[in-house]
């Protein structure tokens, strides 16, 4: 007969086993290889791996493509600020207590739900060459001939922004509405008896209240800007100058069969992410401690 | 007077709401004009909303040329594979993390939480070699199983794990209940609305994946509509109608589903994100 301590272990055992032998195969193996990988030429037919040092991280460092990359990314954080503003404008409206208010919820969450590549096709055709935008545009007299949104380097990333925007808003939208449903109402009540004016209590109750969960908005929402990939993707195929950094890993190891590269390329990334992951995290500190 | 003002403020509300109802629709209405339209010019302006000879034509032309009904069946399994997998691992794995007392269970759990800190993207590379090595390359299993043991799945459900009273589970064990049953059969029903959150949110992501299953799929009738979507244009070069009418048809049974389940989405963020 084991002891009681001895089946504690084996019971514990035997329910993590499976979740964390997944796990080490696809979450943790990957950190170590993807290290090793980038200082080789992989053979993707022989499954073989030739030692080669630093070329890869040479080569991608002499990649253009690797700097419009990362300066594409740098410029996509723009979308970041603008996502957290509109979407707390727009939970704080759909929290009112109104008829019908479900149904606006329902509407705004449309283009979370379809997906970013539903998405991305129905803008591709928006911003046509001959498309509706440049048709109200036109129209409207705002310009005199059509823009190539997609093709010319100098809309391209914004229009990308533009869908990320679009469809970003709804789904921050829901997390801060709970947000917003987690603070007691009988703190409004209170500020109302004392005579604070709506815009006082949102100031002084709300925002205060809503910190965390604009803290963490912020980080997912910059992670994700950083990670942009299906916009590039579908849009503009990485043309007019919107390369990102995670269309060029998957451009070098699917189009140009470079593992080597891409790996190299996830290395740098990944330092990239952490140290905006850094940045976040005193930034959670410090509200933290402000609270 | 402060009833006219009140109506004033209702009435601008509601514009507000109806002008921002337009914003995020226009693009899906616009759409699912075109899907009907015939022959016509489509870029005219005004813009028609209502096409002069409706037809199906475009619908017929969709279910010829791609295999969208498999495409659809594919999202399915696919998405019921990742859901089921996300929620039986993070349920078994943060039981004995919340529910058992044992040395060692505090590291265990922190070596669990350490990759949402780490930003890993080589994942991408490696896991697709891990695919092919295995012998998946082009399965079903092989889009879901890098995702089947979801990190944040396991912290949501032992935070509501942590919630259960110990003498409910006691109870259970002096009636003779094993671990396993215990587990199965009392603590998990108490946490269900955190496993149907957690089930949401693993929904969506595996609905809406592409980049994964684009790279572990070859085979057209494996590709889950996502990945059949973009590859339409190759197909239908420049027929904007039929590709409209495609996407009509990937977005209907999404949004039916969110129709009905609607309630858990926001009720799933209210237990997620706070806790």
């Amino acid at each position: 007969m084991l002891s009681r301590k001895a089946q504690v272990y084996l019971i514990a055992f035997s329910f993590l086993i499976a979740p964390l032998t997944l796990l080490a195969i696809f979450t943790y193996y990957p950190i170590i290889r993807g290290v090793v990988l980038s200082f080789t030429d992989y053979n993707m037919m022989l499954g073989k791996a030739k030692w080669v040092g630093f070329r890869n991280y040479i080569e991608l460092f002499k990649d253009e493509e690797f700097y419009v990359a990362l300066k594409n990314i740098l410029r996509y954080l723009i979308v970041v600020p603008f996502i957290q503003f509109f979407s707390i404008l727009l939970a704080v409206l759909v929290n009112k207590r109104l008829p019908g208010i479900r149904f606006f919820r329902t509407l705004f969450y449309v283009p979370v739900i379809t997906g970013a590549v539903v998405v991305s096709i129905t803008w591709r055709w928006i911003f046509h060459i001959d498309g509706i935008l440049n048709g109200l545009l036109l129209h409207m007299g705002l310009i005199k001939e059509p823009i190539a949104w997609l093709s010319d380097p100098r809309y391209a990333l914004c229009a990308a922004m533009f869908v990320t925007f679009w469809r970003g808003l709804g789904y921050y939208m829901v997390i801060y509405l709970a947000g917003l449903q987690n603070i007691p109402s009988e703190l409004y009540e209170a500020a109302r008896i004392d005579g604070a004016s709506s815009r006082q209590i949102f100031i002084r109750i709300t925002l205060p209240l809503l910190k965390p969960t604009i803290l963490f908005c912020f980080l997912i929402s910059t992670l994700a800007a950083l990670k942009i990939f299906e916009e590039v993707f579908l849009l503009t195929q990485g043309g007019a100058e919107t390369t990102t950094m995670m269309y060029l890993i998957y451009d070098y190891a699917f189009n140009r069969y470079e593992f080597g590269t891409s790996a190299a390329l996830s290395v740098v990334f990944s330092g990239i992410l952490l140290m905006f992951t850094v940045i976040n995290f005193k930034f959670f500190r410090a509200g933290s401690e402000g609270r | 007077m402060k009833k006219i003002l009140k109506f004033i403020k209702y009435m601008m509300t509601y514009s507000l709401l109806i002008l921002l109802a337009v914003f995020f629709t226009f693009p899906f209405l616009w759409i699912l004009s075109t899907s009907f339209k015939g022959p016509e010019n489509l870029f005219t302006w005004p813009p028609q909303f209502i096409p002069e000879h409706p037809t199906l034509e475009n619908y017929v032309n969709v279910f010829k040329r791609i295999p969208m009904a498999r495409y659809f069946l594919n999202t399915v399994i696919i998405t019921s594979l990742g859901v089921v997998f996300q929620v039986f691992f993070a349920s078994l794995a943060a039981y004995p993390l919340a529910r058992l007392r044992w040395k060692g269970r505090d590291l265990v759990f922190k070596l669990i939480l350490l990759p949402l800190l780490i930003p890993m993207q080589g994942a991408l590379i490696v896991n697709f070699i891990t695919i092919v090595r295995f012998g998946l390359y082009n399965t079903y299993i092989a889009v879901v199983l890098p995702s089947a043991v979801s990190v944040f799945g396991i912290f949501l459900m032992r935070q509501h794990y942590l919630s259960v009273p110990p003498e409910i589970e006691d109870a259970a064990r002096i009636d003779g209940c094993n671990e396993f049953q215990v587990f199965w059969k009392i603590t998990f029903p108490l946490v269900r609305p955190a496993a149907m959150a957690l089930a949401i949110f693993a929904f969506t992501a595996h609905w809406n994946s592409f980049l994964w299953p684009l790279i572990v799929l070859r085979d057209e009738t494996r590709y889950p509509l996502q990945v059949g979507l973009a590859q339409l244009n190759s197909v239908f070069e420049a027929n904007f109608r039929s590709v409209a009418a495609a996407l009509v048809l990937t977005m209907v049974p999404i949004l039916i589903f969110f129709y009905f389940t609607q309630r858990y989405f926001i009720e799933g963020y209210k237990g997620a994100v706070i806790k």
